[in-house]
């Protein structure tokens, strides 16, 4: 009798976690959410000058081939993400492809992204999933006159046969610079076209005024680790200022929340490249 | 009826007079210049503090002077940003008069800032009180220069 009972409670709690299994994964949103942090997806995907919905986009980024809109990341069914599956989740992370097959610019970090694991973009997906929905519709970019989707895939396969791909060796320091937090982005020069030096990375990008971050005398050899570690826990920069502009917003938005583990793999790895 | 005119066109000469020193200090680099070295001061105070409670001087009884002097130009920031003077080579943002409402808020969370780090220091634990001077700079440097500081170049 005993063990029917046992089996009974068994066979209940057994239901009960395939319940769970069809409804939100709390581990998985839990887990989305530092990714979600460490990528730094709030800062574009928000337009925080003009007090916009959180992930609703709008947010105008000028760049010298025109002015980008980021998109809504909301789980809305019309105007956000809301009706797309895990492949077309992996696949515009991964790809730089949204889902009815238009490429997007690089400047959404797909090339960095790219190395990310199928299990994190999963779990950021499960947390932008659980994010309230807004019915913001996206605002089309404005570019150049030459920029168009035919210009932008000939640069796609450009970019793939003749710059070297963003680094990843495998440490969480480098998943964390090179792959979530996607630092080559500012901080590596381009060419004339966009496409990033990787001869040159972390090197600084004038045109951005992103300082050089390599370990080099130029870029941050001479920092001690703990002058690392207050910047990016607290904004702090050597000399007393504090970083501002868009490294203001990575320092709030991303590394303050990094946990110790993390912050010290970061400092480990960026000082030893 | 006589010194009425004259009361008036007094008054109105003063104004004229008021009106024009204003813009020709807001044409001025020396206005950009000053505010430049206020935020410089800040800085100052800000950096000797800190070496202050990492025990890197000897001179903790110069904290209570900097606390005062970073109190009082704390004080004095959202005057330095007055309508019209957003011209010059400055790194501030457009977004300091385009959103007066907003950098006013960020100055007042500053402020706010201090007044938590001064109670913590007043407390004399010099380990909480460096603690509470890293989320000081984070909540009021930090946040301001966030949306309001263009980068270096």
């Amino acid at each position: 009798m005993l063990h029917l009972i046992v089996l009974l409670l068994f066979a209940f709690m057994s239901m009960g976690a395939s319940a769970d299994e069809n409804g939100p994964d709390r581990s998985a949103i839990e887990k989305g959410r530092y990714l979600f942090h460490a990528a730094n997806c709030y800062a574009c995907h928000t337009d925080v000058d003009k007090d916009g919905a959180p992930l609703a986009g709008g947010r105008q980024l000028d760049t010298e081939f025109g002015i980008f809109y980021s998109p809504n990341i909301t789980p809305d069914n019309e105007t956000g993400i809301g009706k797309w599956s895990d492949e077309d989740f992996i696949r515009a992370l991964t790809r730089g492809i949204a889902p009815d097959g238009r490429h997007y610019y690089p400047g959404f970090p797909y090339l960095s992204y790219r190395n990310m694991s199928r299990e994190d973009i999963l779990a950021i997906k499960a947390y932008l999933f659980s994010q309230p929905a807004s019915s913001r519709q996206n605002t089309p970019h404005r570019l150049e006159w030459y920029l168009s989707q035919f210009t932008l895939r000939i640069w796609k396969i450009l970019n793939d046969l003749v710059v070297k791909p963003v680094t990843f060796d495998g440490s969480r320091g480098s998943y964390l610079v090179d792959v979530l937090g996607h630092c080559n982005e500012c901080h590596t020069p381009r060419n004339v076209v966009g496409m990033l030096k990787m001869e040159n990375r972390l090197q600084g990008n004038e045109d951005l005024s992103a300082p050089n971050i390599s370990a080099s005398k130029d870029g941050i050899g001479d920092w001690r680790r703990q002058e690392l570690a207050d910047l990016f826990r607290y904004g702090e920069l050597p000399d007393g200022d504090y970083a501002a502009d868009h490294m203001g917003e990575v320092v709030d938005n991303s590394t303050s929340k990094w946990v110790d583990e993390d912050l010290d793999a970061v400092i480990e790895y960026l000082l030893a490249e | 009826m006589k010194n009425s005119i004259s009361l008036l066109l007094g008054l109105y000469l003063a104004t004229a007079i008021n009106l024009h020193v204003q813009a020709k200090d807001y044409e001025s680099e020396d206005f950009i210049e000053y505010r430049h070295e206020i935020m410089e001061a800040i800085k100052g105070h800000n950096k000797a503090i800190k070496a202050i409670l990492q025990e890197k001087v000897p001179y903790s009884d110069h904290l209570d002077m900097h606390m005062k002097s970073l109190e009082a130009l704390l004080g004095r920031v959202g005057e330095l940003f007055p309508e019209g003077s957003d011209f010059g080579e400055t790194k501030a943002k457009d977004a300091v008069w385009d959103n007066p409402e907003k950098f006013k808020q960020s100055v007042d969370k500053a402020q706010e800032a201090f007044a938590t780090f001064k109670a913590v220091v007043a407390k004399g634990d010099n380990r909480a009180s460096l603690d509470a001077f890293k989320q000081f700079g984070k909540g009021s440097c930090g946040n301001c220069h966030k949306s309001f500081k263009k980068k270096d170049d």
